[in-house]
């Protein structure tokens, strides 16, 4: 037990505690309503926007794993860059759309907005099931980030006791979470990003220098792992698995509840424009995140004897926290934990947040409660978030960790079959309701089946293409499949004269409102 | 205000320009080499980085250019005049 790290580390999360309870405080508003617990009273500008999309996005699963797979796997892993590249002119252009028509109509997620564009029912439906569904296992995931630094501290093993410490952060997540709504993760995400950067900071500095520079780092790392493999002849290899994980993860990050929660929070459009420009900063981090397993690599923490219990029971998650082990003090340790356990609770706060929001606006407003008003709405939304951060919990402890990892890879896979409907319908109400349903459903199915032929294991699924191998992101293949059906089948209905819905959105609310 | 809205028209030619971060990132075969190194950094990399750089200024700029822009700056300094003169006997 690392006493010096674990007190440090108590100390800077006490501190979170108490700022995510007095968050309620800051810009008062009514908690009573949804807009206010569940969007901050869409007021946050630029600067706050900037810290809460950064540690909504950019969350302490990530900071773990991301590093975790260029250790383990090489340079594969390093597709989290290009992602987190093009994500951004893509979010430029669309999102802020999006923020308009929500501002206008008093949009709270994603599925209010394609029951207002396309005036279905099942539909919405389906838009808000996928994104409970698939934002689920990322929550349990940020419980494996607490997991793996309370190891790193010692405190592990099997049975109750050794699952006290995640219990405990749980519970107070959940209770400011409850409190304070959306408030609370945005106070927090700013202490988070201090301790982040300053953890980022110091590891690409000292590290290095006591590894030798970087040139011997890179130098130590095995030829198979420093650049993608080249494509053995007949087949795209590496290369297209690269760039299709990179496209699909990008067009599916902001179709997801939190990204969408995050976005309808900023006070205007052009806080969302601004953001697109300024969040790369977290995308150079999380690079130089990524360059951490390598310097576990040249580190040699792998083969460390007091590692080798932690490594056969996390895998390659534990390469950084072996890392800091190993180099760091102990009191600085318990300050780059802390900064990952923190990093944790903020996104599982948004993600908890906006999946309750889904539940109680797109299921139980319109199936079990149909004349709820806006303090019991708000009620629900409460209890929903307590609900949904439970359940991870119960996931994380009495389930194999690999089904979750299994879960949140599928979770792409679906959620991106959302992207019809949420973002081609920002631009055009020609497409069909029910084909846009049609279509969403072929995406879910054949997704989910190439990733079950691949035994769960991957995502990166090897398409055949006239005698050549396409190694391509599960997601991204069963989204082009989503959208010829549906193309296809708008088609067929518009020919049918099938009845399509009345459209509650006008052109002009998607722009920029004229002072 | 109408016509500060109006002052110049963005011209959405500039929208094109958030296609470079595309082609320059998902074109794989063009970056994934060793050589040439920066400071012991294999091309891979730095190039990367690189283009998380690249694509944040080219979205400023074209934010600055070709998004409508409020002139808050101006509209309070005329209002800040205009009040301090009223205030002059």
């Amino acid at each position: 037990m690392n006493w010096t790290a674990f007190t440090v580390f108590i100390a800077l999360f006490a501190v979170v505690t108490v700022l995510g309870f007095i968050a309620s405080h800051w810009r008062r508003g009514d908690l009573d309503l949804i807009d206010e617990w569940g969007l901050a009273g869409r007021r946050l500008g630029t600067f706050i926007t900037w810290f809460l999309l950064g540690g909504d996005l950019y969350t302490a699963y990530t900071f773990v794993a991301v590093p975790a797979l260029v250790f383990g796997a090489g340079a594969i892993g390093f597709f989290a860059l290009p992602y987190t590249i093009i994500v951004y002119p893509f979010v430029f252009v669309v999102f802020p759309r999006l923020w308009s028509v929500a501002q206008r109509h008093g949009y709270v997620t994603a599925s209010d907005f394609v029951r207002g564009r396309f005036d279905s029912q099942p539909l919405a439906l389906a838009v808000a099931v996928t994104g409970i569904f698939a934002t689920m296992p990322y929550i349990a995931l940020q419980l494996v980030g607490i997991q793996v630094v309370l190891a790193g501290m010692g405190i592990s093993g099997t049975g109750f006791v050794s699952d006290m410490p995640l219990i405990i952060a749980f519970v107070i997540l959940a209770a400011f979470t409850y409190t304070s709504g959306l408030r609370a993760p945005a106070i927090i995400a700013v202490v988070k990003d201090l301790l982040i950067y300053a953890t980022v900071l110091a590891a690409i500095v000292v590290i290095p220098i006591e590894l030798g520079g970087y040139g011997k780092i890179f130098a130590s790392v095995p030829a198979s792992k420093l650049i993608l493999p080249e494509p053995p002849t007949g087949s795209l290899g590496s290369y297209s698995a690269y760039a299709t994980l990179a496209l699909g993860s990008a067009l599916a990050l902001f179709l997801y509840p939190h990204s969408v929660t995050g976005v309808l929070s900023a006070s205007s459009r052009r806080a969302i424009m601004r953001n697109s420009a300024l969040l790369p900063a977290y995308t150079f981090l999380l690079g130089l995140i990524a360059l951490l397993g390598y310097m576990a690599i040249a580190a040699g923490v792998g083969d460390m004897p007091a590692f080798t219990s932690y490594f056969k029971q996390y895998g390659p998650n534990f390469a950084v926290p072996a890392l800091f082990l190993a180099t760091f003090p102990s009191w600085f340790v318990g300050f780059a934990f802390a900064a990952i356990a923190i990093g944790a609770l903020v996104p599982a706060s948004i993600m908890s947040i906006a999946t309750a929001n889904l539940y109680t606006r797109n299921i139980h407003r319109i199936y079990f409660q149909p004349n709820c008003t806006k303090a019991e709405e708000s009620k629900v939304a409460k209890i929903a978030s307590l609900v949904v951060k439970f359940g991870a919990l119960a996931f994380i402890l009495f389930l194999p960790q690999k089904y979750a990892i299994q879960l949140q890879l599928l979770g792409g896979v679906w959620i991106i079959q959302t992207l019809p409907a949420v973002v081609l319908g920002l631009y055009t109400g020609w497409l069909h309701r029910h084909a846009l349903l049609i279509g969403w459903a072929a995406g879910i199915v054949t997704g989910t089946a190439m990733v079950a032929s691949l035994g769960f294991s991957t995502s990166v699924y090897p398409l055949q293409i006239g005698g050549l191998t396409i190694p391509c992101y599960a997601a991204l293949a069963s989204l082009v499949i989503n959208l010829v059906v549906t193309v296809v089948f708008t088609w067929l209905f518009n020919v049918a004269h099938a009845k399509s819905g009345s459209d509650a959105t006008a052109d002009l609310d998607y722009q920029e409102a004229m002072p | 205000m109408v016509n500060t809205a109006n002052d110049r028209k963005p011209n959405k030619w500039w929208f094109i320009l958030l296609l470079a971060p595309f082609i320059g990132v998902l074109w794989v075969p063009f970056f994934n080499r060793v050589d040439p190194q920066i400071w012991g950094v294999p091309f891979f990399f730095w190039y990367q980085f690189l283009w998380v750089v690249i694509s944040a200024l080219v979205t400023a700029l074209v934010y600055f250019m070709a998004t409508p822009q409020p002139k808050p700056a101006r509209r309070a300094t005329a209002a800040g005049v205009r009040h301090s003169r009223g205030n002059t006997p």
